[in-house]
Order: C-alpha cells, then sequence, then structure tokens
C-alpha cells in the first residue's frame, strides 16, 4: 500500500459512523539515520470532516499569514484531528476504521518548525 | 564599480527580456482597435509581475527552492501534479508561439516562408540551451532585445497628438466600434500577457541557476523593480504605435508584418531593421526561456536533478523534456497553425492559470520555516492580497469571455 | 488539454456560424477593409523607401490570405431574404475585387523582384491605385453597416 491509497480514504469509527476524510499522515523520525534522513516512523492519521485537501503548511500552529488565507484554511480544516497509528483497526485501501475508544489528538503543530509531540 | 556595472546589465536585460511575443501581438493588436483605452491594464500587470517574481525571486534565494519545488512542498502530490498539468500545458502553448514568432520575425527579414523557418528556430533554441552559458544566454537575449526601444522612439518620431492619446489612457472608454465584453476581453489577455507565469518559473529557477543569496536580494529586488516597469514601457509604446498609425487607417493588427508598419513609417528602413532585430531577440529570448521552464517545472515537480549549470549527462531527463517539448511545438506549427492565433489564446489561458503559481508562492513567502525573517512584509501582503483578488477575477472571467465574444473576434 | 482544444474549436465555430447575414457581412467588410488598409500602407511604405520588399512581400501575402479566409467564412452565410441576398452579393463582390487588388499588388511585386523585364511589367502604381479604390469601397460599406460587434 501506498501513501495515495490512504490520502483522501472516508474514515469511520467503530460503530462506522462517517468522522470525515484522511488528509494528510503524520511521521516522526526517530528512527536509526538512513541515507538522506533518519527512518520515518508512521505516528497517525489526520482525519479532516470537510476536506481531504491538504492544509497547505497551516497545520503549524505559529504559522497564521498571510491574513486571510491562513484564517480560511484553517476555518477548512476546523474540527480535524490525529489519530495514532495504535488506534487504528483497519486500514484498507476506501475506508479507514478507527478502534473503540480512540483518542483524538489536536492536530496543529507547535511552533513554525516540525517534530514535537502532539498535545491533547 | 563592477557592482554597478552588474546592476545596471541586470536592469537592461530586465528590460529587454520583459516582451515576448504574447506581449507584442496583444499590444499591437489593443493598440489598433482600442487606442490607449486600455494601456491601464499594462501598468496593472507590471505592478502585479514585480510583486510575484519579487515574492518567488525572495523565496528562490532564502529557502534555495524554485517554484515548482515550493507548489510540489505545499500542495502535496495530487493538487500540485493538477497545478503542474495546467502550468506546463499553457507553457507549452507559449513555447509553440515563441518559436512561431521566430519563425514569423525571420519571415519578414526573408520573405521565406515562416513554415520554413520553424525547424530551423526550434533547433537553434536547442543548441543555445544545449551548449550556452545561462548568464551569456539570458544578457545577450536581454540587450539584443533592447532594440525593441525604437518603438518608442518611433512614438516620438510620429509626433502624435499627445493630448489625444494621454485623453484615451487617463480616461478609458470602450470605442463605439467595440462591444464592452470584448474590452474586457482584450484587458485580461493584456494582463495574462504581461504577468506570464514562465516569467516567474524561469525568474525563480534563474535564481537557483545563479545561485544566489540572501545578499543578491537588493540586486535582484532593484533588476525587478527598474527593469519590469521600463520593460512595460516598451509595451505602452507598441501599443502607443499601433494606436497612432494603424487605428486610423481602420487596420486591425492580425500578423507580425503589420505591427512593424508603423515603425517603418516613422522611421525608415534603419529603423525597420532595429525593430525586427529586437523581435527576433525577444522571441528567442523567450522562447529559451519558456523552453527552460518546461524543463524547469518537470523536473522540479518530479525531483529530477535539474540546471544548466550541471552538463546536460548530469540532468538528461530534463535536457530530454526540453527537447520533446521543442518537437511537439515544431509538431503544432506544422499543421499550419497561425501563430498569432495560438499567441492569442495562450496570454489568455496564462491568465486563467495563473492563480496555481501565484498562490503557493504567497503562501511560502509567508512561512517562516522557509523564510527566516524574509517573510512577507505587511505593506507586500496588503499587496499581494489585492492582487489575488485581481488575478481570482480574471481567471474565473477569462473562459466565459472567451467564448461570448469567440475570441475577441 | 482536451478541454483547451475543446474551446478553441468552440470559440472558432461561434465566430463561423452564429451571426446572421447583416452582421457576417458587417465583419467581413470590416476585416477585408482592414486587409486592404495594410496593403496601401505597406505599398506606400515600399514607394518612400521606407520599409524593404521582405517586410511589404510578408504584408502582403499574410493579408491575402486573410481576405481568402475571411471570403471564404463570409460565403458560409446562406441569406434567407431578397435583401440579404442583395446585400451578400455586394460584400462578396467587393471582397473579390479586394482579393484582385491584393494579387495584383503581389505580382507586381514578385516581377519586380525577379526584374521581368522591360515587357511590360504592372506598375506598383497602378496596384496601388486599385488597392485604394478597393479600400474606399470597402471603407464605404464600412461605414454603412458598422464593425458588426
Amino acid at each position: 500500500m501506498i501513501l495515495t491509497d490512504v490520502l483522501g480514504s472516508r474514515v469511520l469509527n467503530s460503530e462506522g459512523d462517517l468522522l470525515g476524510r484522511v488528509a494528510d499522515a503524520r511521521f516522526v523520525l526517530d528512527q536509526p539515520p538512513g541515507q538522506l534522513l533518519a527512518g520515518a516512523r508512521l505516528q497517525g492519521l489526520i482525519v479532516s470532516p470537510h476536506s481531504a485537501g491538504s492544509f497547505m503548511g497551516y497545520e503549524r500552529n505559529d504559522v497564521t499569514r498571510p491574513w486571510p488565507i491562513a484564517q480560511i484554511l484553517k476555518w477548512w480544516h476546523r474540527g480535524s484531528f490525529l489519530v495514532l497509528w495504535e488506534d487504528i483497526e483497519i486500514m484498507g485501501p476506501e475506508t479507514v476504521r478507527l478502534r473503540e475508544g480512540f483518542t483524538a489528538y489536536h492536530p496543529g503543530l507547535q511552533g513554525a518548525g516540525p517534530g514535537q509531540a502532539p498535545q491533547r | 564599480m563592477k557592482r554597478l556595472l552588474g546592476v545596471a546589465l541586470g536592469i537592461l536585460t530586465a528590460i529587454g527580456g520583459f516582451v515576448d511575443i504574447g506581449d507584442l501581438v496583444t499590444n499591437a493588436v489593443v493598440g489598433s482597435r482600442f487606442g490607449l483605452s486600455l494601456i491601464w491594464v499594462v501598468g496593472v500587470g507590471v505592478v502585479g509581475i514585480c510583486l510575484f517574481a519579487n515574492m518567488s525571486g525572495r523565496v528562490a534565494a532564502v529557502s534555495g527552492r524554485a517554484t515548482f519545488e515550493v507548489i510540489r512542498e505545499r500542495l502535496g502530490p495530487r493538487a500540485g501534479l493538477a497545478n503542474l498539468g495546467a502550468s506546463f500545458f499553457i507553457n507549452l502553448m507559449t513555447v509553440t508561439a515563441e518559436i512561431g514568432g521566430i519563425a514569423l520575425a525571420l519571415q519578414l527579414v526573408t520573405s521565406i516562408h515562416h513554415l520554413l523557418w520553424i525547424p530551423v528556430g526550434a533547433f537553434a533554441v536547442w543548441l543555445v540551451i544545449w551548449r550556452v552559458r545561462f548568464k551569456i544566454m539570458e544578457n545577450v537575449a536581454g540587450l539584443l532585445g533592447l532594440c525593441l526601444v525604437v518603438f518608442g522612439v518611433a512614438l516620438f518620431l510620429l509626433q502624435p497628438d499627445w493630448g489625444q492619446l494621454a485623453g484615451q489612457a487617463m480616461a478609458p472608454a470602450v470605442p463605439q466600434t467595440e462591444s464592452a465584453a470584448v474590452y474586457w476581453f482584450y484587458a485580461i489577455a493584456l494582463f495574462g500577457a504581461a504577468m506570464t507565469p514562465y516569467e516567474v518559473f524561469f525568474f525563480s529557477s534563474g535564481a537557483v541557476e545563479e545561485g544566489w543569496k540572501v545578499k543578491d536580494l537588493v540586486q535582484s529586488r532593484i533588476n525587478v523593480l527598474a527593469g519590469f516597469p521600463l520593460g512595460g514601457l516598451l509595451s505602452v509604446a507598441i501599443a502607443g504605435c499601433a494606436a497612432v498609425v494603424l487605428l486610423p487607417a481602420g487596420i486591425e493588427v492580425t500578423s507580425l508584418s503589420q505591427i512593424v508598419l508603423p515603425v517603418a513609417e516613422a522611421g525608415g528602413k534603419l529603423a525597420l531593421a532595429l525593430a525586427l532585430i529586437g523581435i527576433l531577440a525577444a522571441t528567442f529570448g523567450a522562447a529559451l526561456e519558456t523552453t527552460l521552464s518546461s524543463g524547469y517545472t518537470l523536473a522540479q515537480f518530479f525531483g529530477w536533478s535539474w540546471g544548466k549549470f550541471r552538463r546536460p549527462v548530469r540532468a538528461a531527463r530534463f535536457h530530454l523534456s526540453m527537447i520533446i517539448c521543442l518537437v511537439v511545438a515544431i509538431g503544432v506549427l506544422a499543421t499550419g497553425a497561425d501563430p498569432i492565433l495560438i499567441t492569442e489564446y495562450s496570454v489568455v489561458f496564462s491568465a486563467v492559470a495563473l492563480p496555481l503559481t501565484y498562490l503557493p508562492i504567497l503562501i511560502v513567502a509567508n512561512d517562516p520555516q522557509y523564510m527566516g525573517k524574509h517573510v512577507n512584509s505587511r505593506a507586500v501582503n496588503l499587496a499581494a492580497n489585492v492582487y489575488l483578488v485581481i488575478i481570482l477575477v480574471a481567471s474565473l472571467a477569462a473562459i466565459p469571455l472567451l467564448i461570448i465574444t469567440g475570441a475577441g473576434a | 488539454m482536451s478541454a483547451a482544444v475543446l474551446l478553441c474549436a468552440l470559440s472558432q465555430s461561434v465566430i463561423a456560424c452564429s451571426a446572421p447575414v447583416d452582421q457576417a457581412a458587417a465583419s467581413a467588410v470590416n476585416q477585408g477593409a482592414s486587409a486592404v488598409g495594410t496593403g496601401v500602407l505597406s505599398l506606400d511604405l515600399l514607394a518612400k523607401e521606407r520599409a524593404g520588399t521582405p517586410v511589404v512581400e510578408t504584408g502582403l501575402e499574410d493579408m491575402a490570405e486573410e481576405l481568402d479566409t475571411v471570403r471564404k467564412e463570409f460565403l458560409d452565410n446562406v441569406p434567407a431574404t431578397t435583401d440579404e441576398r442583395a446585400l451578400h452579393r455586394e460584400v462578396d463582390a467587393a471582397l473579390e475585387r479586394a482579393q484582385g487588388a491584393l494579387s495584383l499588388a503581389r505580382q507586381t511585386l514578385a516581377s519586380k523582384d525577379t526584374s521581368a523585364g522591360p515587357d511590360n511589367p504592372p506598375s506598383l502604381a497602378n496596384a496601388r491605385a486599385a488597392l485604394a479604390a478597393s479600400a474606399k469601397e470597402l471603407e464605404t460599406l464600412r461605414q454603412r453597416l458598422g464593425t458588426g460587434r
């Protein structure tokens, strides 16, 4: 399976209710060093209830310019959340089903740079 | 002293490099049909391209990334690919128009039919791209393109009624012989001609080719802010010549041969020869830029190694894609399609596709992770937002107007 | 890509076939007058030695091609009423005379080019007079019909 198969898939909870679509995947670079970068580990998926489009970089909390584009894109992805890999029950090509009692983390990244741990 | 020379050279090449077949044709058509009543659009377009080139040049110099690398990173693979498809197609259309322009200009010099010149022109473009160093290529084409200043001289020699021209320019109105829809259609065409996307691909990729750093930003800003407006004045002079000589004679420009008639009228054979050299250099220079841009966009999107600073064997796919583009352009022109018509469509579609590249650049120019302290200032963002609205309106209105007016016929 | 090609085709067909006869006539006259006017201006520049033969030759060739297209497209219109038929005939005759004047000018230029010798080459002055007459005729028609926009 490649990432393109997953992006845009419908995301359901354990009861089968539609929660949104996969808008992005989040990786952590904490594996042993590879050729160019440290190896990447899939931390989880970003689920967006209104659009499977790109965040265009506005998933980072500190990036708020230029007005009004930043505001529009953040509004576009309002209600989106991060689910960790452990909370995913089935990852199929069409749908992603989450475990019962999964945790929805805030999707924002702290600061202008990547790599901070997600906060609740 | 050396620095001063560098700045002067940069400005001069920016002036000569501003005009291409799209500017030539659109300005002459508009001048011959609307006088100077649409010339305000050139002003709007020039400010827009200054803003856009300034942002993309800054992004390239600070982050080391050219336009399509940024688009790929920011839009993700799928939206990015759609964007690439549209931008690449319009760029290919512009390549075709420029090669056709070279052939038409050579026909004016030799009276040998332009279809025979098309393979020659395309081959020369390929040879220069393959062999000639970036800096030399850019400077020679830009400096020879300065011969187009003869359009400005011609306008003075024609001794027009300046009051009347100023009146047309200052109080624009739709002429009685034209309809409002056609007026706005040509407004969008002029805007698209002044703000062609390839100029930005080329400008930002050129910044990477020449290895710009943050310290070069001042010079790049001077080049843009002095060179493009002066290049815009050349466009106005082309429209002015057509407005003074062709409009009163009831001549509506449909071919390149008509565009040079006012220059001949004003300055005789010498002026005509300079105009032809200028047109040849402008179209050839633009053919180089657009062909390179097609290679740049593809290579940057797919992550191939690219650039003229590498030997062709080190950037094989980059060079191969450009050869294919040139062959496609020859093929299209060989069907006998009118290069002027292709040009007119290419400037309109340029306006349609403009938001696709403008928006990602605007977003990244505001991104502190890429730009550090060189993010857009408030004033630039204000202007950029105003232009975002203009660009969106022009983009959305272009195709409906194209259909309603039958391409301005 | 195909969408763009389709659009080009669509707008071209809109130009070609949507207009009623009087509008098509006005548009054809307008384009014809522009082409013939270009011919007159080119020959004047040649006579004053302000433009060289290649530019003038190319200009005349372009205009001849344009007139051919204009006339062909105009003939695609079918007049319905008697009035329309009269107008149709009048405009077509004017376009035909324009074509004649332009081809005379081109022949003159070509014979001058190859210096055909003294066997009575048509003079540029004659060609210019024919073009000017055609220009005047089309201009009068244009005044009457408007530009069709």
